[in-house]
């Protein structure tokens, strides 16, 4: 393989890039500043250095803990817990929730391999135990995976007296978070409903 | 169609009422009868890969096919080449097979309708899904969350037995609420068949006899009750079986004949007649409910039957709707038919 091939095969790793796109990046390259490339290089290699999860978390921060967990004027009683890191961020746009939020890193599947121990759950506990958390919200995606681990994880926090709850209306079944117009997630996280026996 | 099996390029032309298709056996016959039955839900009724279906030697197939009910016409469109199925609706593009639900609904009768009877339950739950999927939009996805739940239970049954007591209650929670939504409906749809099939049979076997279903379940009314500290209480024994041994995929539905267990006790003979009536109780199942009679697909099955009783099966539909009957001989119906001669397709 030489140069130009091993950089496609190397671009086509993104999501959402195939042989086409991976082609026209390519010849991109070759033909942009080197400055432009260089700088693109070193962020790539800084982002994967630098960057590591939040240790209360699980959001990526260049610091131990994210500037959402250290900021005191988020509401720390209530906690919302998200599959992935673009489904906190597609969250934090519509400024419609001022409380924290805790990532566990995708949902549980023992087909796909991802069984409780791969999924980020003991520092949620520890919080949970630790601080005065008043309200668990689960806000995993809206399809049979994500509800799943909904009551998995209901089953495991059920025992230490926190009210749980769920996005109640306008999440429309089978869809995902991430793809979620504004509008529909706002009412989504406004309007909860409580889990209960 | 074009490349469809031995098919290569033919196009088919029916009339609304009945069709007799006649060619010798290996003309092609069935696999026109399979490309019908494709149109209405981008699958074989044989149960096989796509890549079965392509001509040997070519790449694809294709088939389009221009359907009129109820007032409306629709134009279905398919092409495969074993990487990708693509499905257009009057030139809009479809995602999934089962947006197909809808357009039109065949009901194949066939020799191999004798495996309704004397088949494993697999045969008898997948012919009872497929009537309800087309008449319930919401059938499919509660039982494709309850597989994929059984298959992630397994999944912890074989390979991580000693799992969390919370993970196995989540993937139990969905075995239950979808399961008794998958026993309500399969108890809906046998009692309904039941409301017709006694009288179907007798009309077409010309006697007495008694015909009735019955839906079998590991789900039974008092044990809906509790049912989630079932399955808890069957994880050991799961463990062991590796496998989940409770649960409406397990289901079965009983056939009798004068109450006795068609499966042991019906003849040969009778038990063909049997998987003819259940077909035609499943057609008027769906015409009932959906107001619209179904398209009858006889592949075969003709040339097997006494003249009375093709004059009943004929009788029984006719002036209602679409009849394509496959036969290796041309035996005369009476009525208004429209006979096709199988032969030379690509002429
Ligand atoms: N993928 C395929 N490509 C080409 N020929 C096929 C394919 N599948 C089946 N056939 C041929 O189709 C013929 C059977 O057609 P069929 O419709 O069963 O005939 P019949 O008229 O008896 O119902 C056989 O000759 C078989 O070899
Ligand atoms: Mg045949
Ligand atoms: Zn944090």
């Amino acid at each position: 393989m030489n140069l130009i091939d091993k950089l496609q095969e190397a671009f086509k790793i993104f999501p959402g890039v195939g042989k086409r796109t991976a082609e026209r990046f390519t010849f991109f390259t070759i033909k942009s500043d080197i400055e432009n490339i260089e700088n693109l290089a070193n962020l790539l290699l800084d982002i994967k250095e630098k960057l590591h999860p939040c240790k209360l978390c699980g959001n990526p921060t260049t610091n131990e803990i994210c500037s959402i967990c250290s900021n005191k004027s988020r509401d720390h009683s209530i906690i919302l817990v998200v599959e992935n890191i673009e489904d906190l961020y597609h969250i934090e746009s519509t400024c419609h929730f001022n409380g924290i939020y805790h990532i566990l890193g995708g949902h549980l599947s023992p087909l796909e391999n991802i069984n409780p121990e791969n999924l980020n759950i003991k520092p949620l506990i520890d919080r949970i135990k630790s601080n005065n958390v008043n309200e668990i919200i689960l806000a995993l995606n809206p399809n049979t995976s994500g509800e799943v681990t909904s009551s998995y994880l209901y089953e495991l926090l059920k025992k230490y007296n926190t009210k749980i709850t769920k996005p109640s209306v306008g999440l429309p079944y089978g869809s995902n978070i991430n793809y979620l117009d504004k509008y529909t997630l706002i009412q989504g996280i406004t309007e909860r409903r409580e889990l209960k026996e | 169609m074009i490349n469809f099996r031995n098919i290569e390029n033919h196009t088919f032309k029916f009339s609304n009422e009945v069709n007799y298709i006649y060619g010798q056996n290996g003309s092609g016959k069935t696999n026109m009868m399979e490309a019908v039955y494709y149109l209405s839900c981008a699958k074989s009724f044989r149960g096989v890969r796509d890549s079965d279906i392509i001509m040997k030697t070519k790449e694809h197939f294709f088939l389009e096919g221009k359907v009129i009910s109820k007032n409306k016409t629709s134009k279905i469109e398919i092409g495969n080449n074993t990487k990708n199925k693509n499905i257009y609706i009057n030139k809009k593009e479809i995602r999934k097979n089962a947006d197909l639900f809808g357009i039109f609904y065949p009901v194949i009768f066939s020799p191999q309708d004798i495996f309704i009877v004397q088949g494993a339950p697999l045969v008898r739950r997948r012919c009872i899904d497929r009537l309800i999927a087309s008449l319930e939009g919401n059938y499919i996805k509660i039982l494709k969350d309850y597989n994929y739940a059984i298959e992630e239970r397994n999944k912890l049954l074989r390979d991580i037995p000693d799992s969390e007591e919370e993970v196995y209650a989540a993937f139990e929670e969905v075995l239950v609420k979808n399961g008794l939504k998958i026993f309500e409906f399969r108890m809906k749809y046998i009692n309904i068949i039941n409301s017709f099939i006694s009288p179907i049979y007798k009309y077409f076997a010309g006697n007495a006899d008694d015909l009735s279903v019955f839906y079998k379940s590991s789900f039974d009314i008092e044990s809906q009750m509790n049912l989630k500290s079932k399955y808890k209480d069957s994880r050991n024994r799961d463990i062991i079986l590796k496998r989940t041994t409770l649960g409406t995929h397990l289901d079965d539905v009983e056939i009798f004949l004068n109450n006795e267990k068609a499966k042991y006790f019906a003849s040969t003979g009778e038990q063909k007649t049997i998987g003819i009536a259940i077909r035609l109780a499943e057609a008027r199942v769906y015409s009932s409910i959906n107001n619209e009679v179904p398209v009858l697909l006889l592949d075969d099955i003709f040339s097997e039957l006494d003249e009375l009783r093709r004059e009943h099966l004929i009788d029984s539909f006719s002036n209602k709707g679409q009849i394509i009957i496959t036969s290796p001989d041309k035996y005369q119906v009476k009525g208004d038919v429209n006979y096709i001669k199988m032969e030379n397709l690509d002429a």
